[in-house]
C-alpha cells in the first residue's frame, strides 16, 4: 500500500511505520502498528473519536510519549528521511520548534499569561536562529502580519488576556511557523472556537500550506474540517487506522463501516432528517478489546470470522487501503 | 398553543467596577430587548458565538440571574416576583442540561445518590425503596442500566455521564430544560445518542427545550424554531425552515456560510471580516463586520420587524 510514494522522487516530510505505543506494564496497546506518511504541501487529517489514540499518535512523532511517561513507543518515524528515534535528546530539542512544531487545542492555556505574545514569539526564533534582540522583533512582528493580526507592531506588546480566543490561535500559529518548520501537528486546533473563527483559522493554515508549502499533520474528530480542508485523512479507532485515502473519494464512497456510520452521524446543515443516525453501541474499552475486528460488535456487516480474525489491509479504490473484511463498496 | 416561557424585552447588564477606586462602576450590557415566547413542548434553538449573550439568555430562565429590565413569564407569571415557596415550585418545573459531562457530577457521590439529591429535595415524601425504584426508573429511561447507580461517575464515559446528567434533570419531572451546549463536548457518534434520547424524551414527556448551541446542523434538527443572538441582540428569529432555507438578517448568513458541510472541499477562502472590536456602541451591532453596511447602519440601530409569519429580522437593510 505503501509502494507508490516509494517510487517518487522526494521522501516525504513525516513517515511512521509500524509505530505502537503501550503502557510499559504491557495492560494496554493505545497506539498500535500504526503507519502513514505526509507529503510537502499537504494536509493529512488523523481523524477519530476519544480515546482512539490520535493524540497519542501526535506525541509520539514529537518524542513526546516515553517511559517516564510510563509508556513504550516502537516502530520508526522519520522527518525528511532522517529517523527521530535515533536522535540524541539535544537533537531532538532542535528539531523540535524548529522543523516541527505543534500547536494544540485551547492557546489560551497555551501561552504564558505574564508575558507579552510578541515576546514569546521572540524567544522562540531566538532559541532556534542566532538574532539581535531589534531582529528577532521586526521578525515576530512579519509574524504577527502573516497570520492576519492587525496593526502587528503594536499587538507585539499585548498579553494573552487582551486577545481573543480565535487571536490567541494566531499567536500559536506564529509561534510554530516562527522557524518554517517542516511539518506542522495541530492538535484539534479549532475545536475551542466559535464556528466563524474557526473557518478564519482553518484558511490561515491552508494559505500557510500553500504559500510554505509547509506538511499539516490535523488531528481532529471534525468531519467538516477534513472535509473542507484535508487532502488525505486516515481513520482511527480503537488504536488502529482502519481506513485511509484521498478525502473526496473516502468521504464520497466510505469502505469501512464505521466511517460509514461517522460520516452518516455527522449532523448536516444541508440534510433535512428529523432523527440522527447514531452508530450503535460505544467505543470499546483499550483494556478488554473484542478479539478479531475491534469494530464488530457494532458493525451491522460483521460475521463469524471478523469475530475471529483481524482484518489485513486492502487496497481502496482510488488509491488508500482499508481493513475490513466486507468494505461496503463491496457490498455495493 | 399557550406560552410556558415568556421573555418580554428582557435586559441584562452587569456592573463592572471602575479602575479607579472612587469611580462609579461601569454597566457592561449582556443582553439588550429579548423578546420571544417558547410554547408547551416546543424547542427554541438559540445560536450564536461566544460572547453573545445565549449562556446568560438560559441562565435568566433558571433564575440563576435576574435581568436588569423586562419581565420573564413562566405560565403568565413574573419569575422574579415570585415568594420564596413560589419560587420552590418553579425550580421543580425547569431543569438544566450542562455542557461539560465530567464536571456537572459529583465525584465523590455514586450516580444513584446524585439522582435521589434531586428527589430528596424536591420530593421529599417518597420513602426509601420508592426513591431507589424511581433512579432506577430515571436510568432506564435514558438507556442505562439501574445497576449503574452504585457505580461512581468516572467509572461512565463522556455520553454516559450526560446520560446521567439527563436523568438528573428529569428527576423532580420538569417541564423546561435549559440545554446550554449539551452535546458540544461529546464526539461525533456519540452525539447523535445524546440528541436522539433528547428527541424521544421531548416526545415522550411534552417537555419544552431552550436549545442552546453554537453547532446549526446541531440546532437545525432539533429545533422548531430557532434564535440568532448577535452581541445580545436577537437579530433573526424564524422556524426553523424558513431560517435555513430564508435566511436574511447578513449575520445569519455569514453563519451558515461558516458551516462546515461535508460535501465541500477546499472551500474556497472568503473574505470574513474580522470580530467586532469592543463593546457595542450605537447602531446596528454587526455593522462593523457587516458587508453590505451603509452609513446609516453605523448610527442607528435597526428595530426587529416581521417580514413572514413568524420570522423577524433586525436589520435596515432587508
Amino acid at each position: 500500500m505503501e509502494l507508490a510514494h516509494a517510487l517518487s522522487p522526494a521522501p516525504p516530510v513525516l513517515e511512521v511505520s509500524h509505530l505502537t505505543v503501550a503502557t510499559t506494564d504491557g495492560g494496554v496497546t493505545i497506539v498500535d502498528d500504526l503507519s502513514l506518511h505526509v507529503r510537502q504541501g499537504e494536509m493529512l487529517a488523523l481523524l477519530g473519536e476519544s480515546g482512539c489514540g490520535k493524540s497519542m499518535t501526535s506525541l509520539a512523532i514529537m518524542r513526546l510519549a516515553g517511559a517516564a511517561e510510563g509508556l513504550h513507543v516502537s516502530g520508526t518515524i522519520r522527518l525528511s528521511g532522517e529517523d527521530l528515534g535515533t536522535m540524541s535528546e539535544r537533537a531532538m530539542r532542535r528539531v523540535r520548534g524548529r522543523r516541527l512544531s505543534m500547536i494544540f487545542q485551547n492557546p489560551m492555556s497555551a501561552l504564558n499569561p505574564l508575558r507579552t505574545v510578541g515576546a514569546q514569539i521572540a524567544e522562540t526564533l531566538r532559541a532556534h536562529v542566532p538574532l539581535s534582540r531589534a531582529e528577532a522583533r521586526a521578525r515576530s512582528v512579519a509574524l504577527l502580519d502573516e497570520v492576519g493580526i492587525t496593526d502587528p507592531a503594536r499587538r507585539y506588546d499585548a498579553y494573552p488576556h487582551e486577545l481573543s480566543g480565535g487571536m490567541c490561535q494566531r499567536v500559536m500559529i506564529a509561534m510554530a511557523i516562527a522557524c518554517d518548520p517542516a511539518l506542522l501537528i495541530a492538535d484539534e486546533p479549532t475545536t475551542a472556537l466559535d464556528v466563524t473563527i474557526q473557518k478564519q483559522i482553518m484558511d490561515l493554515l491552508h494559505t500557510l500550506r500553500t504559500r510554505r508549502g509547509m506538511a499539516i499533520l490535523m488531528i481532529t474528530h471534525d468531519l467538516g474540517v477534513v472535509a473542507s480542508y484535508a487532502d488525505r485523512v486516515a481513520v482511527m479507532y480503537a488504536g488502529r487506522i482502519i481506513e485511509s485515502g484521498d478525502v473526496e473519494t473516502m468521504f464520497a464512497r466510505p469502505d469501512h463501516p464505521y466511517t460509514g456510520g461517522l460520516l452518516a452521524s455527522m449532523p448536516d446543515l444541508d440534510i433535512d432528517a428529523e432523527r440522527f443516525y447514531a452508530i450503535p453501541g460505544s467505543v470499546p474499552d483499550l483494556r478488554e478489546l473484542p478479539s478479531g475486528c475491534t469494530f464488530a460488535p457494532r458493525c451491522a456487516h460483521a460475521t463469524d470470522s471478523c469475530r475471529i480474525h483481524y482484518p489485513s489491509p486492502s487496497e481502496r479504490a482510488g488509491g488508500g487501503f482499508v481493513r475490513c473484511w466486507h468494505p461496503l463498496q463491496a457490498n455495493a | 398553543m399557550s406560552a410556558l416561557l415568556r421573555y418580554d424585552r428582557v435586559t441584562k447588564a452587569y456592573a463592572r467596577p471602575s479602575l479607579m477606586p472612587w469611580g462609579r462602576p461601569r454597566s457592561t450590557p449582556i443582553l439588550h430587548g429579548i423578546s420571544f415566547a417558547l410554547a408547551r413542548g416546543e424547542t427554541l434553538g438559540i445560536v450564536g458565538e461566544s460572547g453573545s449573550g445565549k449562556s446568560t439568555l438560559g441562565r435568566l430562565a433558571l433564575r440563576l440571574s435576574t435581568p436588569t429590565g423586562g419581565r420573564i413569564l413562566y405560565d403568565g407569571q413574573d419569575i422574579n416576583a415570585l415568594t420564596p415557596a413560589g419560587l420552590r415550585a418553579y425550580r421543580t418545573k425547569m431543569q438544566m442540561i450542562f455542557q461539560d459531562p465530567h464536571n456537572s457530577l459529583d465525584p465523590s457521590l455514586t450516580v444513584g445518590m446524585s439522582i435521589a439529591e434531586a428527589l430528596d429535595i424536591h420530593r421529599s415524601e417518597l420513602g426509601a425503596t420508592e426513591r431507589s425504584e424511581r433512579v432506577g426508573a430515571l436510568l432506564s429511561q435514558v438507556g442505562l442500566s439501574p445497576t449503574c447507580a452504585t457505580r461512581r461517575p468516572h467509572e461512565f464515559s463522556g455520553g454516559q455521564k450526560q446520560r446521567i446528567g439527563i436523568a438528573r434533570a428529569l428527576a423532580v419531572e420538569p417541564e423546561l430544560i435549559v440545554a446550554d451546549e449539551a452535546v458540544s463536548a461529546l464526539d461525533v457518534s456519540v452525539q447523535a445518542h445524546i440528541l436522539n434520547l433528547m428527541r424521544d424524551l421531548r416526545d415522550a414527556l411534552g417537555l419544552s427545550y431552550l436549545f442552546i448551541a453554537h453547532d446549526l446542523a446541531v440546532v437545525r434538527r432539533m429545533s422548531h424554531r430557532v434564535a440568532v443572538l448577535y452581541r445580545g441582540r436577537i437579530v433573526e428569529m424564524a422556524d426553523r425552515d424558513d431560517l435555513f432555507t430564508r435566511a436574511q438578517h447578513p449575520y445569519t448568513r455569514m453563519l451558515l456560510a461558516a458551516a462546515p458541510r461535508r460535501g465541500t472541499h477546499h472551500a474556497p477562502a472568503t473574505e470574513m471580516p474580522l470580530a467586532a472590536p469592543g463593546p457595542g456602541g450605537q447602531g446596528c451591532p454587526f455593522h462593523a463586520r457587516c458587508t453590505l453596511r451603509q452609513p446609516h447602519c453605523a448610527e442607528v440601530d435597526p428595530p426587529s420587524r416581521t417580514i413572514a409569519p413568524g420570522h423577524e429580522v433586525a436589520c435596515h437593510l432587508v
